[in-house]
């Protein structure tokens, strides 16, 4: 095979064997890879109404054919379960140089099924696998972890590893690589804790094969030149600021989350938007492999009270733990997301699971002596401690290790948690950005914004404008970036290169851009219609693994506040999130009925019948 | 009638006097265009116009108390 290398390793925990399988080229065709595969084994290796925390529970890490190809941004890998903090799949996605790794040792995708009785890591080299003990690395963080196993493996090594919120199943730790790169979301890190699996290391130094060199890169070089005569006239706002830089969009639109989603402006923001964090804290871009944009942030927090040094924070870190938190101290934030990283924890679920707990003591629903400490609107250093309590699940931060949703119903009020099928939500406001509503309540993982990022047409503009407060009409555009996401985080790409230089310059989004990059790797013959069907197929699927987990229209939700309290002021005074509207014109797009469960004619024609 | 104007990040190399957010007075009736005039954003140049927190345009019309924002292409997340 060529673009994929045809092998998956599997790996079972429980009697602490490996062994490798041929990639069947028609799945691989029909699924693509990453994501696409997740969901394809995920589908037919285990049953849905599985417990995440069971033996039954596997994990998947899975690239794409254009992962290390050099295809620009092709540096992406997915990790794929069964999610404790939703009980749907997860879908965590991560960049940086492991995945490349990863395709390098001669593996398409890992699949690790069961659990091992104690802790170990698994050392890849060539395509050789090893599980090891890790006893000596349980406790540690992840960058320790990181350089442990570099100086007991190769110095040349990529890991990817849980910290000790993964080890203490706290339900939102996620699997860092890299030191900093997080496929953050869902619990992804908690279900590797359970495994007692501590790390993945790869050494892989193969070629990636691919079908047609010369057409790949005169294709390559097509993109690219475009790509470098755009940010000569126009600097990508992505490498100057970072995704930080998003501030200034959703705060002057009105959609910027603040006070757990009680208003949509935040007086401090200009304290923590992306300029100020490029002159503040700034010390240089970082890339992931293969990668023209270089958004990735290494900054430096001298300010005493929160001195550290690390990456970060992304623009959904600064919504989260800043204005939804009220903290407009950006050393603060960004100290924050550093313990994010080296704890093992999302900083999205972090953020807005402190901002639940802050709504919920100004409401009287729980007693700061619960928490062991005041915990008022805005508090910059209790965001800090409660970040490391959750990462180390002590005191209070046990409590904060579920997350949002168990919170709030632990204390009576699970309306007051921010979240669609108990994730919490990535920093675009619903009442002012309609179809991002949508995107939320009907992603398979709960609140995100990479399942289908509607922002994209809503707030900035591409490929082209489309009203954000207008619910009206954007069924039909949330399920084509839904679709095309599907096929960038199959392929392996990045969506910030992909939907701006890969995609067409329509709402619909086709993958025209992908498919010459897919068939000159793979040599699959795609047509334009193959390719687009196939992310229909994988938000098929996954929604089926959804059904038969038990999760039907009844959970496509947003918290009463979105759809029924208007904004209190703002741009976006007096809004709501029309989501049923949206709902039955999404759902006839989908081919599903009503209850959001696809038709048998839809999943025949796809394939999944 | 009197309308404000913010810019920011790299739009504010088009603020005259280094006054990144200031108000004007303009005759009624007048549209974003006015504002563009004002600080001399060359043709081609690529940016988000808002009015009063709404995608707006050249042509987009200005009301006593409106804000203008202008920042540079963003996106992200």
């Amino acid at each position: 095979m060529s673009g994929w290398m045809g092998k998956v390793l599997i790996v079972d925990l429980e009697d602490q064997s490996t062994h490798t399988e041929d990639l069947d080229p028609q799945v691989a065709k029909d699924y693509i890879g990453g994501r696409g595969l997740g969901i394809y084994f995920l589908k037919n290796l285990m049953d849905p109404k599985s417990d995440p925390f069971a033996s039954e529970n596997i994990l998947i890490m899975a690239t794409g054919p254009l992962t290390g190809t050099g295809a620009p941004t092709g540096a992406r890998y997915m990790v794929m379960t069964k999610s404790p903090l939703t009980g749907a799949v997860t879908c965590s996605n991560s960049g940086g140089f492991f995945p490349t790794e990863l395709k390098r040792s001669g593996l398409d995708a890992v699949i690790f099924k069961g659990k091992s009785s104690k802790p170990v890591y698994l050392y890849i080299e060539k395509g050789t696998a090893q599980l090891r003990p890790a006893d000596h690395l349980w406790g540690k963080t992840t960058h320790e972890t990181t350089d442990l196993i570099l100086s007991e493996t190769d110095s040349r090594a990529r890991v990817a590893c849980i910290g000790p919120a993964g080890e203490r199943q706290v339900l939102f730790a996620s699997i860092m690589n890299d030191k900093d790169r997080a496929a953050g979301r869902s619990g992804v890190g908690a279900v590797m804790g359970d495994k007692k699996l501590k790390a993945v290391a790869v050494r892989g130094s193969g070629r990636i094969p691919l079908s047609d060199p010369e057409g790949f890169n005169a294709f390559n070089k097509e993109i690219l030149d475009r790509f470098n005569d755009q940010v000569r006239k126009t600097p990508l706002g992505l490498t100057v600021n970072g995704t930080a830089g998003v501030v200034v969009v959703t705060q002057n639109f009105g959609v910027l989350p603040t006070k757990n989603w009680q208003q949509g402006t935040f007086d401090g923001w200009e304290k923590i938007q992306g300029e100020r964090l490029t002159r503040d804290f700034l010390v240089s871009n970082k890339s992931c492999y293969g990668c023209p944009i270089k958004c990735g942030r290494i900054t430096k927090v001298s300010d005493p009270r929160f001195a550290g040094e690390g990456e970060g924070p992304e623009y959904e870190t600064i919504y989260a733990l800043g204005s939804n938190c009220m903290v407009d101290d950006l050393a603060a934030i960004t100290k924050a997301n550093y313990i994010c990283n080296e704890l093992g924890l999302d900083t999205i679920s972090m953020g807005s699971t402190i901002a639940c707990a802050m709504e919920l003591v100004e409401r009287g629903y729980l007693n700061e002596s619960e928490i062991g400490r005041p915990l008022r609107w805005g508090d910059a250093e209790a965001l800090v401690e409660l970040t490391e309590m959750t990462g180390l699940r002590k005191g209070f931060g046990n409590r904060l290790a579920e997350g949002s949703f168990r919170l709030a119903s632990s204390c009576g009020h699970p309306e007051l948690a921010m979240v669609s099928k108990k994730q919490e939500f990535p920093g675009y406001e619903p009442r002012g950005v309609q179809g991002m509503g949508l995107a939320y309540a009907t992603s398979p993982i709960g609140g995100s914004h990479m399942r289908g990022d509607p922002a994209y047409f809503e707030l900035f503009g591409i490929p082209k404008p489309m009203d954000p407060r207008e619910w009206k009409g954007k069924a039909r555009p949330v399920k084509a970036f839904q679709d095309i996401s599907a096929i960038i985080d199959s392929a392996g790409l990045c969506i910030f290169f992909a939907i701006r230089n890969l995609t067409g310059k329509d709402l619909d989004v086709l993958p025209t851009g992908i498919l010459p990059y897919l068939n000159t790797a793979t040599g699959a013959k795609y047509t334009l219609e193959e390719l687009s069907r196939a992310g229909d197929r994988i938000i098929t699927a996954e929604r089926m693994f959804l059904v038969h987990a038990g999760f039907t229209r009844e959970n496509d939700t947003l918290p009463r506040r979105l759809t029924h309290d208007p904004m209190p002021f703002g741009p976006a005074k007096g809004l709501t999130c029309r989501l049923e509207e949206m709902l039955d014109e999404y759902y006839r797009e989908r081919g599903w009925n009503v209850k959001g469960i696809p038709d048998p004619e839809k999943l025949k024609d796809l394939g999944l019948d | 009638m009197r309308v404000t104007v913010k810019l920011y990040n790299e739009m504010k190399r088009f603020a005259p006097a280094d006054q990144t957010e200031f108000s004007v007075e303009l005759k009624p009736g007048s549209m974003a265009v006015s504002i563009l005039e004002i600080l001399k954003i060359p043709e081609g140049e690529k940016f988000t116009l808002l009015v009063d927190g709404r995608r707006a345009d050249a042509g987009t019309p200005l009301f006593d108390g409106s804000t203008l924002v202008l920042f540079p292409p963003i996106s992200g997340g």
